[in-house]
């Protein structure tokens, strides 16, 4: 986990100080204006989970998030996406079915002295929660001497919670289309185990036998604002 | 502004898939640990026996199965239990040259099913709730820590040698 925090500071260090060297000098009232940022709603999807999908092809999902601006600083956030894990290993078959919500806020920490630049470096909080209908058709506990047992799971629905720290950069390529990434901290807070199985993978946190886990998003999004 | 977003994502994608983590799966892990003690002057001492064979018996086909341990100088041992019931009989036998004595144990247990991980699956933890055994090599039996656990490398049961 170390490796990660380390790896990650100096990647995300670095993108900071690129981002900075974009200040410029302003007027009082550009500054009133640049401070009033670029309010509107934002939709878009999120190209991570094909990303995963290539990695991990028992994964397979689809995110959709939207954002509020509420002025320069401020933003809310909410991520909705579904999720089909389809696994079979050695130990055990697994099959999920689930959806899952994020809700919460980001705050915007790039400073801008320039009119018209909507980049953002963001740092916010989730809190996140996913149904899923799961099940294990198989699974084999391995014992050489008296022999394996072998048992399954049927179908039960389970419910998880999570929260998530967020730190990602965003921004405008095209008048209106922003292109950004987060990098995530998730941490369980809660996790069914409805008849003794737990989620071996829970929708929109990853893999369950971790109570930890870092996640990332890449997204496109179309801006929709409210007034000129 | 491209260059910005992308550089960055680039070695966070690199470093995402060359961080992922396996698990390290444990086997053999409802075995129970038996340390061997002898019995004489009423202190514990660890004893070594010069050799030992032990094997399981079938309660329900009523056979003797493969030997489990076949071994020279034991004085410690794990002593594999069938998981799929809530005992097991194991015959105990000392490898000495004149006598084919042996004792019969039959450990019973709870039987608890956990999930390790997706990569390691599922196991069995045990509880231990009684031993009984013959008394032909064996003068007594003591479990001293009845939980036989996943990743947990504790001697549950002590078998006092006659001497």
């Amino acid at each position: 986990m170390l490796k990660y925090i380390l790896s990650l500071s100096l990647v995300l260090l670095g993108s900071i100080v690129e981002a900075q060297k974009e200040e410029g000098v302003t007027s009082g009232a550009e500054q009133a204006a640049i401070n009033k940022g670029k309010p509107g709603l934002s939709v878009g999807i999120d190209l991570a989970p094909f990303i995963t999908h290539f990695f991990a092809d028992e994964r397979f999902g689809v995110e959709a998030t939207a954002r509020y601006a509420i002025n320069r600083k401020w933003q809310v956030a909410a991520e909705l996406g579904y999720e089909n894990v389809d696994y079979s290993s050695e130990k055990m078959d697994y099959q999920s079915d689930g959806s899952f919500i994020r809700a919460g806020i980001d705050y915007n920490v790039f400073k801008v002295q320039e009119l018209g630049n909507n980049d953002n470096i963001l740092v916010g909080v989730r809190y996140a929660m996913a149904v899923q209908e799961h099940s294990c058709p198989r699974y084999t506990i391995s014992e050489e001497y008296w022999g394996d047992y072998e048992g399954s799971f049927g179908s039960s629905t389970v419910n998880s919670h999570w929260a998530e720290f967020v730190f990602g950069l965003r921004s405008e390529v095209l008048k209106n289309f922003y292109l950004g990434w987060t990098v995530r901290l998730r941490s369980i807070i809660n996790v069914g185990a409805d008849d003794g199985l737990e989620p071996y993978s829970i929708p929109g946190f990853g893999r369950r036998d971790r109570s930890m886990n870092l996640g990332f998003t890449y997204t496109i999004e179309y801006h929709l604002p409210f007034k000129k | 502004m491209i260059q910005k977003i992308w550089v960055p994502l680039s070695l966070l994608l690199i470093l995402f898939c060359s961080c992922d983590e396996s698990s390290l799966c444990l086997s053999g892990q409802s075995a129970i640990q038996v340390g061997l003690y002898s019995a004489a002057s009423g202190q514990e001492r660890d004893t070594t026996l010069s050799g030992v064979y032990l094997w399981g018996y079938d309660d329900r086909t009523q056979e003797d199965k493969a030997l489990a341990i076949d071994s020279v100088r034991l004085s410690a041992m794990f002593m594999p239990t069938d998981i799929n019931r809530d005992s097991t009989t194991l015959i105990f036998r000392e490898k000495t040259v004149a006598s084919d004595v042996s004792d019969t144990l039959l450990f019973i247990y709870q039987r608890e099913r956990e999930y390790i991980s997706g990569d390691c699956g599922f196991t069995y933890n045990l509880t231990l709730d009684t031993v009984i055994h013959s008394f032909n090599l064996i003068d007594s039996v003591v479990i001293s820590y009845p939980s036989v656990v996943y990743n947990e490398n504790l001697e549950n049961v002590k078998i006092y040698i006659e001497p």
